[in-house]
Order: structure tokens, then C-alpha cells, then sequence
């Protein structure tokens, strides 16, 4: 019996060695150690053995079964190993080929930068408001210190619907319906981005264009402050170095009036192509708010002050984009759009 | 406007180097909008006078001259020019001369002789056509026979300049005049201005035993000085002012019309000189001109004027369009021998629209346009009689006839320095300020015990009038670059953003995340737009530009459709056929006449484009239902609630199989489907384009829907497919109405699955499945329940649509 016992023990190791799957070596295991299996049937025979054979064939039997199981353990972790190795070589990929398209569209420079705008402003604590379109030449005009035949109107080529609506062709008509709304509440502290139109076209101008007022009207609003919030706007806009720099200039509905330049982003004011030399870029008009606008609005002039500004988003854009002809900007082709 | 370096020398004794006129300028507020070197364009050509001339033995068309330039001998030049004559003087580039464009004069051989130069034409040194007559623009060009030889040409015309074109700003309409750009100047660099003293006898009346003057209405003229000169000399004017005249531009003319422009544009103020002997009443009247009333021009031109041009009349017949031109009947020509100056101030925006309708836009109309300060008309007039004396060119009737019925406000302005510092946010002192003013050379009258100072605006000065007109002089003066920078101390703003403001935002976001670019078009198009887009009664609510660049600029539009498919079109033009791209734009819709227009928010889309073939397969199918997949999406993204998509055969620009009003409560907000075959082929298009429009307004409120949590499933879920045939025509809303019917509220949601028609289904019908899942939140449901609810929507389909379960 002990020789039947040794003999299951290196055949079945044999078998155990030989199997290539796991499915055969469970077989394997069956058919050594499974209730019919080889060694069970062995051990069925203990019966017949005598009392002093017995315990010592069976500890063997033990042993054997032990060593067995070992074996078959140890064989099917390898075998284990040996399918998964398989596996994941069967399911190597070239990881180089191009991923699944997505879906991202794009949002419009012109969009890209307003927001910026927004976001400098209302951190400040500006409110972001909205006028019409199509104005009245009172708000357009009139109510900025422009009345019908002023010189100044000529400096705005403007569009006519009628003799007293027009297309707005900038967004300070929002500065006198905001204050219409407010007054004599304070303070206003508000920015409008909009659509404005005025009759050129070439490429540098463009008939229908964007702009962004600004208009703060408080007590002790001075002109320092409108400085120090330019000066804010465009680091934040075009980086830390910037500066500003501001050239006495005119307009009726602010005085004193200032054109504002930005320090080159080009060159950095060292004096470029773009900036013809100078180092600086003309970027927007302000100035303290004419009292007979703050008055006609129905503030004391006396008592409250104020700024406002504007700028041209579209050429914010262009020169933060270095988008060399305006026009590329309403011709919307779609290679043009995705590169934003 | 041009100023010149020259020029502003006269005023300025200190020589300025064009860097410092540059910058003092635009200091001061006067944009310098470019700084032109006129020296630069040529080198080493002179004044030459051509000695000898004789034809070149061999070539009949060549003349072989002996030239002097000044220097010891003559030099020989061939010259091709036909009006090349002995004595004549003319411009002679020298060997190592450059004229512009670098071109090198050097020694040559012509047809066997050598030339040692060139005698040059206008054209060749490219002097600015206007500046020349006609006959100085033909062969080498004439030059005046005074002119001394051998002196640098660019000397001798006025060339040895630097011109600055100048941007003036309305507000400064004096700086239009050379005296006041030089008032400038000297105030930045703190220098002497000197002001030409003029003879004031105005008030004598030997002038009014010539003529009288009448202004009939005051609001076309509020000043009108008439002075007169007898025995007038014509002849050039001298070279120092032709120079000035040329380098700004002005072509020399004779000593009158010189004068007459050399003080416009010292002073800013505009005149005319009129033959005397020419005006027949002597009498001049002012007055508006009767509408079809005609004169002859200056240049020849019978004009035909309006009711709202202003007419110079001299008792008998129109001498002169107000401020615009002359008449060609009282012109002063080399007959002339008395003549009368005029110097006036006309109502601007008539000369303005005048010069408009008539094509007349000059000098003198450019500064009358811009409104002139009245005072000073009667210092411009002295000035230019002064300067024909000067020039003994005439002699002067002493007194000036002048009417001059609202004579301009004087201000004198108080100035408050404390309030100065508290707008500007400085800390100036009183006495700078005050100096500031002194600087201006306007008179500063200060107050006992008080910081307070009163200014003494001079006429000139029409543009302050009131404190803040001080602010802005100490501000400009004192350097806008020296102010401080600080940010304003503010009450916190209570005023809430506009919900319509961040709905767009929030509609672009979610487009630009669901695939599509972001366009901007422009709001107005051309009015065949409707035409093209079949829906032509969408012209009559168009609100209409009365002036518009282009009829393809003309109506605002009334729909966001035209922009996009011609922004497909153009984009498909360019190969780039798949496209996703949307606009969130205003429309237009005229309500009321002379009342402003009805101004509504909208966002549309456009998809089109082939399926796109990848290494694994195929990708973007754009149909119909990709178009709605975004609808669908923004929409509830959005939080848009009670959508609904009802088919529309009524839409002229869509397909009448393929569209769809989108509803929501009930109420159409816009439309989707797939434009018209008609409408691609008017728009030149040839693939398939699905669209939408959708307003925008009335869905702000949205934004403050407050989203609540609804507790999640303890209980299992079993779903269950049901699949049958159905009629075609059976519309899928029709069967989620009936499925959503027939169920307890056990059924939480329903997703078809599938659509088939193909073999094994009976013609006329469809086949479709649907996979509904039922879920209770107070138990699990058992097998029997959720096979009762499974079992009455197939009863129901079977009732009430027909179907037939597979």
C-alpha cells in the first residue's frame, strides 16, 4: 500500500507538471484528490491494514495529500500568472493612434476677452448692465453733453434710423439710463459691453464693432482714482509690467478727458512695428464725468463726481491675439474660430 | 491741421528739435498724428539757371546745356525735357545729388556727349501735385527768375522743414490756427510766445464811405468785418511766405490770396478777398440763399443752392457761398485794383452742410465747420492788411466796417484750488496753479486773504467757460503722468447684474461645451436676405437704416438665420464643410414708427457636415436628430421645464417634413429642422443644414430656479422591453402620451431603443421597442406588480394606437 501510495505521488506530480491550463489541472486535481479520485480510493482501503500499519499509512496519506495540494496550489498560481501574461499581450494596443473625437466647441475672441473684462471689473465691484441696441438720439447724444449740430458729433460717423433714433455708435448712452434709474441713489458703479456702429469700414475699422463703458459716480470720485483703476484694468489685462500712460484729449461728456495708452505688449515699450515706435498702444477714452452730465441726470455736481471710460473689445482682442485685420473677426471662418 | 517747424520758430525763439515739438504736443493734448521730415526726400539739388542751350548734334530731341549753379564754371547737362530754354531757371541735381527713392545722380555719356547732372521736373522730386500750377507740372519745372542761383532747392521752397499733421479736437478749434499751437508750445517748455502786434484803426470811418455791411438774420452770421485796400500790386508774395505756404501744404499763389491764407492759417480765421470794383451796390448782405438760387464758382462751377446755405449778396447778385467759396463774378485777378477782405464767423453747421451737398470741402470751410471765436476776426482782418502793406502791395482805407450784432461772452472764472486738488485727487499749491494760468497768457487776478484766483478767459479761448474747464488746464498742465494712482473709496455697489446678461453667458458656455464655435455677424443685412430665406414679410417689420454703407448693410435684421447660413456658405465655400456653430445676437422688429424698435434676444444654431470616418469607425452623423440632441440638451441644461417639439409644415425656410416648433408651456420660443431645399440652393448651398432659433427673453427667471434634492431609490428597480409594430404615421409623442397614460406613477422612466421597417415588417408599418423601467420608493416591487402596470400599457397601446406586441 505504501508503494501505491508513493506511486500516486510521482505520477500524479507528473500529470500536475505536464498540464498547460488551468482546466487541466483541475481535472488533474479531481482525478487525484476529488472524492473518486486515485488517492481517496487508496485510503478506502485502510480498513483492511492492521492497527500498527494503520496510523503510519495514514499520516502518509496526509503527507502525500499535503504535498500534493501544495503542488497543485503552487501550480495554478503559476498557471494563473502564465494566462494573465497571455492575456494582456493578446490585448496590447498602439496607444499612439488618436484618441476618441470629443465635441468642444469655441467661444469668440471678441466673447473671450469681454469676459475677462467682466470678471476685472466686478471683482472691483462693478455691476455688468446693458442698453439698447437701436437709441435715441437723446441718450446717444444729447444726454452726453452732444447736443444736435455739435462739432463733436462729427467725430462719429453715425447711423440714422429716423432724425432722432440711431444706431448707438458707442455705450455711454448706458452711463445716463443707469444714472436715470439711479439717481440720486449712490453709488453708480456699473460696466456695459454692447454692440456699437458707426459708418466705416476698412482694416482697422469695422461698421458694426464692441465696446465696454465703465461709470463710477460717488462722492470724492477724483481722477487719481481713475487713474489707479486703469492702471488696475490693465495689469490685470495684459500683465504685471504694465503701464499706462494718458494724453490730455477731449470728449463732451468727460472733462478733463484723457486718451489712455498701454505699454507695448509687443515689445514692452522698447518701440515696434505695432506700436509705430512709440511703445505705446492706444487702448481707450476716459475722463472725470462732465458735471452737465451728473446734472442732467439730476446730481448735484457740486457734491458728486465720477469717471467713466471706454474701450474697444475688438481691438483689445486683436492685440492680445496679435489678429492683425479686424475683419478676420466677423468673417467667423470656422479655422479662424477654433484656434480660441 | 499741419504745423511746421519753421513756422512755429517765428512765434518761439528757441529752436526746437522735433522730438520736443512731438512731445510738448501731445503733453498738451494736441495728437500728433505725423511727423513728416520734408528735408529728407532729395539731397544736392539747387537752383540752376540754364546759360546756353543748343541741340545735341545727334540727337534732334536732346538739348546739350551749359548750366550755372552758382559755383566757379559752368556745367554741362544733357536734358530731354521739349520746354528746356535758355534762361530759364530750374532745379539741378548735381553729380552725387539723391533724389527720392534713392536714385543717384551720376556722371553719363548720352549719344557720345558727357552730362554732368540733371535738370530736374516737380514730378521727379516729387513735390506734391497741389502744390504746383499746370504749368509747373509739365517738362523740368520753371522756377520764379528771382531766385538766387546756386541755393539749395529745398531752401528755397520751403522744404528745409519738419511739418506735424495735428489731430485738433473739437473742443480746440483755435489751435486750427498757427498763433495757438504756438500759445502751446510755449506753455509746455515754458517759453516767450510772440504775437504779430497788428494796427487796430477799426474804429475809424473812412471805411464806411466805401461800403456798408447787413447781416439780415444773426443766426446765420453773428460777425461780418469788411475792410478795404486800394491800388493793389499783384505779384508773387515774397519767398519767406511762400515757403510756409508750401511746406503746410498751399500752393503759392499771388501776394492777395497768399495773404488771405497765410493768416487763416496763422489765426484760424478764414478770409476771402473780393474785387472791389466787382461789387456792384456796395453793399454786402448776409443772408440765407433762396432755394434754387444759382452762382458761379471760383472754379468755374454754377452751383445750385438751398434755403439752408448761407449767400453773400452785394446789393445786386450772389458774390460768394458763406464760408464755402467765391463767386467767380467778384473773383480778384492781375486786373485787380481795389479789393475788399472779409472776415467773418458763419453759422457752423450751415457751412457744414453746405461744403457737404456741394463737394466743396477746404481749408477755410474745415475751420468755419469747427466754429471760430468772433474776437478774433477783426485781429485776423488788421493782420492781413497789415501784411499787404507790408509788402507794399497796397494801401489801406483806414476803419473797418463791422457788424457784429450778439457780440461774444466774456468769462472770467473763478478759480478754486481746493476744489481742483479734490477732483484731481492732488495736492497742488495755490500759487502754481495760478502760474499755470500765467503761462497760458491769460490774466490771473488774485484774491485778498483767499487761495481763490480770478481767471480772465481770453476770447480765443471759447472753450472754458466754467470751473471745470480750470480743472482740466491745471490737469494737463500739471502732467495727467504726475497724478497719483489710487482706487476709489466706494460704498459697497447694491445694484444686481441684469438676469438677461447672465443667461447669455450661460447659453454660450453650454453650446461652446456641446461642440459648437461661437459667431458674431452683423446686426444689419441686406434686405434680399428674406427673399432668399422664403419669408419675405419679415422686410415690412424691418426697421431700415436711412443711411447705410451698402444696401447690403441696410435692415437690421429681424431673425439670426441669414447671418449664420452665410457664414455655412461661406465657410462650405472654403471647404471647411463640417460645421457646428452658433450666434447669441439681438434681433429687430419695427413696432411703431419714430419710437425705437422692439430689441429681442436670441441664439441660433447651425449643424451640417458628412459623417467623419475614423480608425473606428464613423463619427457625427448630423441629421435632424443631432440638431435636437443639442436643443434638447441646452434646454435642460438651461432649466427650462415644459418643453415640447410639435411638428411644423407652416415654416417657409425649413422643410416641411423636417421641422419643428419648439414649445415651451405651451408657447412657441423658436424653431429646429432642416432648411429648406429652396433655401440651400438660393444660398448656394449643397449639402444638408439643420437649424434652430430660439429666443432668449421671458426665460431669465430660470436662473433662480433653485434645484431640491429628491431622496434616492432604497428599493430596487426591474426594468421590462416592450416591442410591437405600429402604424408610420403614428408620431412618437402620441405613444409616450398613451405609455405615460396607462402607468402608475411606478413607471420612472421610458427610452426607445429602436426603430425598424425594413423586411418582415408590413408595408405602412414600423416596428419599435421601448425599454420602460418601474421602481417603487416604499418597497420592492414584485414580479406580479410590475407585470400588471407592463400589462396595461400594452393593453392601452393595443386600444388606443393599434399597435401589435412582437
Amino acid at each position: 500500500m505504501r508503494d501505491q501510495l508513493n506511486e500516486i505521488r510521482e505520477s500524479a506530480k507528473l500529470a500536475i507538471e505536464g498540464a498547460t491550463s488551468l482546466e487541466e489541472l483541475k481535472e488533474i486535481q479531481v482525478q487525484y484528490l476529488g472524492k473518486k479520485g486515485k488517492l481517496t480510493q487508496v485510503l478506502r482501503g485502510m480498513g483492511k491494514l492492521s492497527a500498527e500499519e494503520r496510523p503510519v499509512i495514514g499520516q502518509l496519506a496526509n503527507v502525500i495529500r499535503d504535498e500534493l495540494g501544495e503542488v497543485f496550489e503552487n501550480s495554478s498560481k503559476a498557471l494563473a500568472t502564465k494566462a494573465m501574461e497571455q492575456k494582456l499581450l493578446k490585448e496590447n494596443i498602439d496607444v499612439t493612434l488618436p484618441g476618441r473625437q470629443m465635441n468642444l466647441g469655441s467661444i469668440h475672441p471678441v466673447t473671450l476677452v469681454e469676459k475677462r473684462i467682466k470678471e476685472i471689473f466686478t471683482q472691483m465691484g462693478y455691476t455688468v448692465e446693458e442698453g439698447p441696441e437701436v437709441e435715441n438720439d437723446y441718450y446717444n447724444f444729447e444726454r452726453l453733453n452732444l447736443p444736435k449740430n455739435h462739432p463733436a458729433r462729427e467725430m462719429q460717423d453715425t447711423f440714422y434710423i429716423s432724425e432722432d433714433i440711431v444706431l448707438r455708435t458707442h455705450t455711454s448712452p448706458v452711463q445716463a439710463r443707469v444714472m436715470d434709474e439711479l439717481a440720486p441713489h449712490l453709488p453708480v458703479k456699473i460696466i456695459a459691453p454692447g454692440r456699437v456702429f458707426r459708418r466705416d469700414d476698412d482694416a482697422t475699422h469695422s461698421p458694426m464693432f464692441h465696446q465696454v463703458e465703465g461709470l463710477i459716480v460717488d462722492e470724492n470720485i477724483t481722477f487719481a482714482d481713475l487713474r489707479g483703476t486703469l492702471l488696475e484694468f490693465v495689469k490685470q489685462m495684459f500683465g504685471e509690467d504694465s503701464s499706462i500712460r494718458l494724453r490730455p484729449s477731449y470728449f463732451p461728456f468727460t472733462e478733463p478727458s484723457a486718451e489712455v495708452d498701454v505699454s507695448c505688449i509687443f515689445c514692452d515699450g522698447k518701440g515696434c512695428r505695432l506700436c509705430k515706435q512709440t511703445g505705446w498702444i492706444e487702448i481707450l477714452g476716459s475722463g472725470m464725468v462732465h458735471p452737465r452730465v451728473l446734472e442732467m441726470a439730476g446730481y448735484d455736481s457740486e457734491k458728486v463726481t465720477g469717471f467713466a471710460f471706454g474701450m474697444g473689445i475688438d481691438r483689445i482682442a486683436m492685440l492680445k491675439y496679435g489678429i492683425d485685420d479686424m475683419r478676420l473677426l466677423f468673417e467667423n471662418d470656422i479655422r479662424f474660430l477654433k484656434q480660441f | 491741421m499741419k504745423a511746421t517747424k519753421n513756422w512755429l520758430r517765428k512765434y518761439i525763439d528757441r529752436t526746437f528739435t522735433t522730438e520736443e515739438i512731438d512731445v510738448g504736443l501731445t503733453q498738451a493734448g494736441i495728437e500728433v498724428e505725423g511727423v513728416d521730415d520734408l528735408s529728407a526726400s532729395f539731397a544736392g539739388v539747387v537752383v540752376g539757371q540754364v546759360v546756353e542751350r543748343e541741340k545735341h548734334p545727334d540727337a534732334d530731341r536732346l538739348s546739350l546745356c551749359k548750366v550755372d549753379v552758382g559755383d566757379k564754371e559752368l556745367v554741362q547737362i544733357i536734358c530731354g525735357a521739349p520746354n528746356c530754354v535758355a534762361g530759364m531757371k530750374t532745379p539741378v541735381a548735381k553729380v552725387g545729388a539723391v533724389l527720392p527713392g534713392g536714385f543717384k545722380i551720376k556722371k553719363a555719356k548720352l549719344k557720345g556727349i558727357e552730362s554732368f547732372g540733371m535738370l530736374c521736373s516737380a514730378q521727379e522730386l516729387e513735390i506734391d501735385s497741389a502744390l504746383l500750377s499746370e504749368a509747373e507740372r509739365e517738362g523740368i519745372w520753371t522756377l520764379p527768375e528771382d531766385w538766387e542761383i546756386g541755393v539749395d532747392l529745398k531752401k528755397a521752397i520751403g522744404f528745409d522743414d519738419v511739418t506735424f499733421e495735428l489731430g485738433i479736437t473739437p473742443n480746440r478749434s483755435d489751435c486750427l490756427g498757427m498763433l495757438n499751437v504756438a500759445r502751446e508750445l510755449g506753455m509746455m517748455y515754458e517759453e516767450k510766445v510772440t504775437i504779430p502786434e497788428v494796427n487796430d484803426n477799426s474804429e475809424d470811418p473812412a471805411a464806411a464811405t466805401y461800403v456798408s455791411v447787413e447781416i439780415e438774420d444773426p443766426e446765420l452770421s453773428n460777425r461780418y468785418i469788411a475792410r478795404i485796400v486800394k491800388d493793389i500790386k499783384i505779384s508773387p508774395s515774397p519767398l519767406w511766405m511762400q515757403k510756409v505756404l508750401r511746406a503746410s501744404g498751399m500752393r503759392p499763389i499771388n501776394n492777395i490770396v497768399d495773404i488771405t491764407n497765410y493768416v487763416m492759417l496763422e489765426t484760424g480765421q478764414p478770409l476771402h478777398a473780393f474785387d472791389y470794383d466787382k461789387l456792384e451796390d456796395k453793399k454786402i448782405v448776409v443772408r440765407a440763399a433762396k432755394e434754387g438760387e444759382k452762382i458761379e464758382t471760383l472754379d468755374g462751377i454754377e452751383r445750385t443752392l438751398d434755403s439752408e446755405m448761407i449767400l453773400i449778396v452785394d446789393g445786386k447778385k450772389p458774390v460768394a457761398v458763406a464760408g464755402v467759396m467765391g463767386g467767380a463774378n467778384s473773383e480778384v485777378d492781375d486786373s485787380t485794383v481795389n479789393i475788399l477782405f472779409e472776415s467773418a464767423h458763419f453759422a457752423y453747421a450751415s457751412v457744414r452742410n453746405t461744403s457737404r451737398k456741394l463737394g466743396l470741402r477746404s481749408e477755410a470751410s474745415s475751420r468755419f465747420e469747427r466754429g471760430i471765436a468772433p474776437e478774433v476776426s477783426m485781429y485776423a482782418v488788421n493782420r492781413a492788411v497789415d501784411l499787404v502793406e507790408q509788402m507794399q502791395a497796397g494801401s489801406a482805407v483806414p476803419g473797418a466796417v463791422d457788424a457784429y450784432p450778439i457780440k461774444q461772452e466774456k468769462h472770467i472764472v473763478e478759480l478754486d484750488p481746493a476744489r481742483v486738488n479734490a477732483t484731481l485727487g492732488t495736492d497742488i499749491n495755490a500759487e502754481d496753479m495760478q502760474s499755470y494760468f500765467v503761462r497760458l497768457g491769460f490774466d490771473v487776478i488774485k484774491e485778498a486773504g483767499s487761495d481763490k484766483a480770478k481767471i480772465d478767459i481770453p476770447y480765443y479761448r471759447t472753450d472754458i467757460t466754467r470751473h471745470v474747464d480750470l480743472i482740466e488746464e491745471v490737469a494737463r498742465i500739471y502732467g495727467y503722468d504726475k497724478i497719483p494712482t489710487t482706487l476709489p473709496v466706494s460704498a459697497t455697489n447694491t445694484k444686481r447684474q441684469k438676469k438677461e446678461i447672465t443667461l447669455s453667458e450661460r447659453v454660450k458656455e453650454n453650446l461652446y461645451g456641446l461642440g459648437l464655435s461661437e459667431i458674431i455677424t452683423y446686426a444689419f443685412i441686406h434686405p434680399e436676405e428674406y427673399k432668399k430665406l422664403q419669408r419675405e414679410e419679415w422686410l415690412e417689420k424691418s426697421v431700415r437704416i436711412l443711411n447705410p454703407l451698402s444696401e447690403a448693410q441696410s435692415v437690421m435684421r429681424a431673425s439670426l438665420l441669414p447671418g449664420i447660413l452665410n457664414i455655412a456658405k461661406n465657410n462650405i465655400r472654403k471647404n471647411q464643410k463640417n460645421l457646428q456653430i452658433f450666434e447669441v445676437g439681438k434681433v429687430f422688429e419695427q413696432i411703431k414708427a419714430n419710437e425705437l424698435p422692439k430689441e429681442e434676444r436670441r441664439v441660433a444654431c447651425l449643424v451640417t457636415g458628412d459623417k467623419i470616418k475614423n480608425w473606428y469607425g464613423y463619427s457625427n452623423e448630423i441629421d435632424f436628430f443631432y440638431m435636437k440632441g443639442i436643443a434638447e440638451t441646452l434646454l435642460e441644461n438651461l432649466g427650462i421645464e415644459g418643453v415640447s417639439f410639435v411638428q411644423n409644415k407652416e415654416d417657409s425656410t425649413c422643410h416641411p417634413g423636417r421641422c419643428a416648433s419648439i414649445m415651451v408651456d405651451g408657447k412657441t420660443a423658436g424653431s429646429i429642422g432642416e432648411v429648406h431645399p429652396q433655401v440651400l440652393e438660393n444660398y448656394g448651398i449643397d449639402q444638408r443644414i439643420y437649424v434652430m432659433e430660439l429666443t432668449l427673453d421671458g426665460f431669465e427667471e430660470v436662473l433662480t430656479n433653485v434645484k431640491s434634492y429628491s431622496e434616492l431609490p432604497k428599493y430596487p428597480s426591474s426594468n421590462r422591453d416592450i416591442a410591437f409594430t405600429i402604424k408610420e404615421d403614428v408620431l412618437d409623442s402620441d405613444i409616450m402620451q398613451v405609455i405615460a397614460g396607462a402607468s402608475s406613477d411606478k413607471l420612472v422612466d421610458y427610452r426607445l431603443f429602436d426603430v425598424y421597417n425594413g423586411e418582415q415588417i408590413e408595408d405602412g408599418y414600423k416596428s419599435l421597442a421601448y425599454n420602460l423601467t418601474y421602481q417603487d420608493s416604499e418597497k420592492t416591487l414584485t414580479d406580479e406588480e410590475v407585470a400588471e402596470i407592463h400589462q396595461s400599457i400594452q393593453n392601452s397601446l393595443e386600444e388606443k394606437l393599434g399597435a401589435k406586441l412582437r
